[in-house]
């Protein structure tokens, strides 16, 4: 007999732990999208839910260098306050989905003077610092501070801030690293903080640290790839740029000699103008792949941007014998997709097509649904197919099989759906012809991001 | 099973990803190189002395003259120095092309006027006559102040970044010290003030008393495969009389290099199929320069010889960080060499 | 007696430009498109100095001229390519000078009166 679980299990019976709830809720932000800010909101939450699970309010600091900036405070600013937030959280059938959705809201509005104060405050992160809060970072420890106002150690500011008898310090480290820092309080119920409390913060602690350093990595292997890009980015260029910079160089020279005739002059001029054109098509085609920027994802017709394409494509389609045709699903009109870079890519794609039906053939562009969320764009052709050996190859950048070809424009088209939130994937069998499938949300449920 | 292993002297650390046991059918390299030159040219080919530049040194048979037939080794300096960026990197010392731009010296050593044959197969005297010319071009490109330090390399095979199949080495004299050899030098100095000795004394007494990743040793020198090697079936040759440069050799020394090295690259051969490989010396900076950086050079630093096969089907690999995985322990590929 | 030059560049324009521009110098210019058409005219015709680029399609000029060397090797051999890094590959030194393709043709120039004058 097999039982089959949700991997989400946040349906927990009345008789589950919180504790456990408590954690489920942590570990399932690893399997969102990450988003650094998301992920500290939802430890946060869960150290303050409500009343007698974990804490009143939560306070973050986040290290900047040899800082630490003060960055969100959740809780309720007053007792006033807390009655009213904390009866929605109490509404029955309420998930921490709902809640942390209400927190967000909560620390992004105006509204929030926690937060406001919060931002103002920032401490040195140097090795001995012993004023609390910052100590607990530097002396690497969980600090529970008691009789706050009477603790000569604990910073002036920071205490009229706070302004309770009792708050703990979570430091946030990774790998001996100083990262932030969480501070906890009973404000408004005045419950002390009990031993159960400090080890669920302290657990909360190594999540949060967790966050923290993946987005930090997360940063440096883009900058990483960035680097490494740019290295091969100016190979690249000065090799496309030295063909047509010597071509025209030469003919320029010419024009400046004296004794060149006439005709030659015009000759000459009408070179370096196409040689110009060229260059400004490297350059554009460059910039294109370099400045993808899809702020935001809009239904787009299929049909429209179908005929658009095969109609900019008819020229090249007659005169090499190629017969286009296209199929669009009944019921499938939109994907979500920005349409200039779509339909850019759209066109790269079909270009690639005709250059592998030298001597004509058939293309064939195909949208249709894959399942509820998914749809496909795919191009067939009939041509040659690519090779086996290059496929892998085939969207890295700077990758050609023209000797003179630029190698962008997989690349690009590769950049735009994956921007887009979509994959791309390409089959192909030498001799038989090559299909390339562009994977796309469709947009069916209502645009959003 | 997997081993973490720190190299002493570097301070990197390896993870030695030994799974299945392997066997010396599993490193054959995956296409046997073509031995011909294309189209029947090779430039370093004797008779075709005019398309090189001229010889900076030789060792030739009497009566024959300079750019001619008749010569055993021939040194020329590089025909189109360049500034080179996209050069196959040596594998240790990545960077080193950088500085061939004008700057630094770079000589190719033809070792042999034949196409056809490698150094396994050359006549022990003829081998000496490398290593002799190895010494003379560092002695006198030594004597150029203003080159720190002298690398002699050897890549064999396309895949180890050898651009002809004509056997061949390579002087590249730079104003900096390498990276690699850099980092040796400052752990030999470092573990000299700890150890009170030369740290690779200590490891050719200790290798040749454990025995476990000892290749071979004679009365002048000592082959193992390194604690923590990088990459598999890589092995060092150590001179038993501690020296910081290979130029103190003597003439037995000399004799005894060129026997122990003729063995080391028929056991590759043999044991690995014929694969391509590198090598490199390495040995302390320029003598004729002052070295304050390392108060203790003299008596910390060893120089030696380091061999890397390179075996495509089963490769070590490095991180960006350079964090190597190498999936043959060096007891296993010693086994194997000792065989 | 007029030197005659083989030019092999693959770049139509580049092909007209050089043709043009050393025919003014004085030489006799043939220029091809493609490495095999070249190596044709070598086996036919005697040239005093062979100007070739690396980057073709088809066949590439180092291939070219390494069958150049097997037909003759007295031919003085220019490359004239866009790019530096070939000049690791020792396979070059079959040619006699290495030229990197720039927008003065002066180095060029140069180069072809050294080898022939």
């Amino acid at each position: 007999m097999i039982e089959r679980h949700n991997l989400f299990l946040h349906e927990f019976a009345p008789e589950t732990s919180k504790e456990l709830q408590f954690f489920s809720i942590i570990a399932q932000s690893f399997f969102q999208p990450f988003s650094l800010i998301d992920n500290l909101l939802v430890i946060l939450t869960a150290l303050t839910a409500g009343p007698g699970v974990g804490f009143n309010r939560a306070m973050l600091f986040l290290a900047n260098g040899d800082k630490l900036n003060g960055e969100f405070w959740l809780g309720p600013a007053s007792a006033a306050d807390a009655d009213s937030i904390w009866r929605v959280l109490s509404t029955p059938g309420i998930g921490y989905l709902e809640i942390i959705e209400h927190n967000r809201a909560l620390l992004t509005s105006d509204a929030n003077s926690l937060t406001k104060r919060l931002k103002k405050i920032s401490y040195s992160l140097y090795q001995d610092n012993p004023l609390i809060p910052a100590a607990a970072t530097s002396s690497q420890e969980i600090i529970l501070v008691k009789d706050a106002w009477n603790e000569p150690l604990v910073e002036r500011r920071f205490q009229e801030m706070i302004g309770v008898d009792e708050f703990l310090c979570i430091p946030l480290l990774a790998q001996k690293e100083v990262l932030g820092e969480i501070i906890l309080d009973n404000a408004i119920t005045r419950l002390p903080i009990q031993r159960r409390d400090i080890e669920l913060a302290s657990i909360c602690g190594l999540f949060a640290g967790n966050y923290i350093y993946t987005a930090k990595l997360q940063k440096r292997i883009v900058e990483m790839k960035r680097v490494a890009a740019m290295g091969e980015m100016v190979m690249f260029v000065t090799h496309q740029l030295r063909n047509p910079l010597v071509t025209i160089g030469g003919f320029a020279d010419q024009l400046l000699d004296p004794k060149t005739g006439e005709k030659k002059q015009k000759r000459n001029l009408h070179i370096i103008r196409s040689e110009i054109r060229r260059l400004e098509k490297i350059l554009l085609r460059l910039t294109q792949f370099l400045l993808i920027d899809i702020k935001e994802k809009v239904p787009v017709d299929i049909q429209e941007m179908f005929k658009l394409v095969v109609n900019a494509a008819r020229p090249r389609a007659t005169s090499g014998k190629v017969t286009l045709t296209t199929e669009v699903e009944p019921g499938l009109n939109v994907i979500l997709c920005d349409p200039i870079h779509m339909g850019e890519a759209l066109r790269n794609v079909i270009d690639n097509a005709f250059d592998a039906l030298p001597d004509g053939g058939k293309i064939h562009l195909r949208a249709y649904r894959e399942n509820d969320q998914w749809g496909v764009i795919s191009v067939q052709d009939t041509g040659k197919g690519i090779p086996k050996s290059l496929k892998e190859k085939i969207f890295d950048t700077f990758v050609s099989t023209k000797e003179k070809g630029m190698g962008l424009g997989l690349a690009y088209v590769k950049r735009v759906v994956d921007a887009c939130g979509g994959r791309i994937e390409v089959e192909s069998e030498e001799g038989k012809g090559t299909t390339f499938k562009l994977h796309f949300k469709t947009g069916e449920r209502g645009s959003q991001k | 099973m997997s081993e973490l292993r720190k190299d002493i002297i570097s301070g990197r650390w390896v993870i030695l990803a030994a799974g299945r046991s392997k066997r010396p059918d599993d490193f054959r390299p995956a296409l046997l190189e073509k031995k011909e030159a294309p189209a029947g040219f090779c430039p370093f080919c004797e008779g075709n002395e005019s398309k090189t530049p001229p010889e900076v040194f030789s060792l030739r048979k009497k009566g024959t003259g300079k750019d001619k037939p008749g010569w055993w080794v021939r040194v020329v300096p590089n025909k189109f120095p360049a500034l080179n960026r996209g050069t196959p990197p040596v594998r240790h010392d990545e960077g080193i092309f950088q500085w061939m731009d004008g700057v630094g010296v770079h000589e190719v050593i033809i070792e042999t006027p034949g196409h056809n044959k490698e150094l396994s197969d050359l006549p022990l005297y003829h081998l000496q006559y490398v290593l002799d010319t190895y010494k003379d071009r560092i002695i006198s490109i030594e004597k150029e102040f203003q080159y720190k330090y002298v690398h002699v390399f050897k890549n064999k095979g396309k895949d180890a970044g050898a651009s002809l199949s004509h056997s061949h080495s390579q002087i590249v004299a730079t104003p900096i010290i390498p990276k690699g050899v850099n980092e040796e030098l400052y752990g030999c100095e470092r573990l000299h003030r700890q150890f009170g000795e030369c740290i690779f004394c200590r490891i050719i007494h200790d290798e040749t008393r454990i025995g476990d990743r000892l290749v071979l040793r004679n009365d002048h020198f000592c082959v193992a495969t390194p604690f923590a090697p990088r990459f598999p079936f890589e092995m060092r040759i150590y001179p038993l009389r501690h020296s910081p440069w290979y130029t103190t050799l003597n003439k037995i020394e000399l004799e005894a290099l060129a026997k122990t090295l003729k063995i080391v690259l028929e056991k590759l051969k043999n044991v690995l199929s014929d694969p391509p490989f590198n090598y490199f010396i390495h040995q302390a900076p320029n003598p004729n320069l002052p070295h304050e950086a390392w108060v203790n050079l003299e008596k910390s630093f060893h120089w030696h010889l380091e061999i890397i096969p390179v075996l495509t089907r089963v490769a070590g690999f490095e991180w960006g960080t350079g964090f190597h995985i190498n999936p043959v322990t060096p007891e296993t590929a010693a086994t194997f060499l000792r065989a | 007696m007029k030197k005659k030059l083989l030019i092999v560049e693959d770049e139509k324009n580049l092909c007209v430009l050089y043709k043009e521009e050393l025919t003014k110098e004085g030489y006799k210019v043939t220029a091809v498109m493609d490495a095999d058409a070249a190596l044709e005219l070598v086996k036919k015709h005697k040239f005093d100095l062979i100007i070739t680029d690396i980057r073709m399609p088809v066949k590439n000029g180092i291939d070219l001229i390494t069958q150049i060397m097997a037909l003759r090797k007295d031919i003085p051999i220019i490359i004239n390519t866009a790019y530096q890094s070939y000049k690791h590959d020792f396979m070059t030194w079959a040619a006699d000078a290495y030229v990197v393709k720039s927008a003065s043709l002066d180095e060029l120039k140069s180069k072809i009166k050294e080898l022939v004058g």
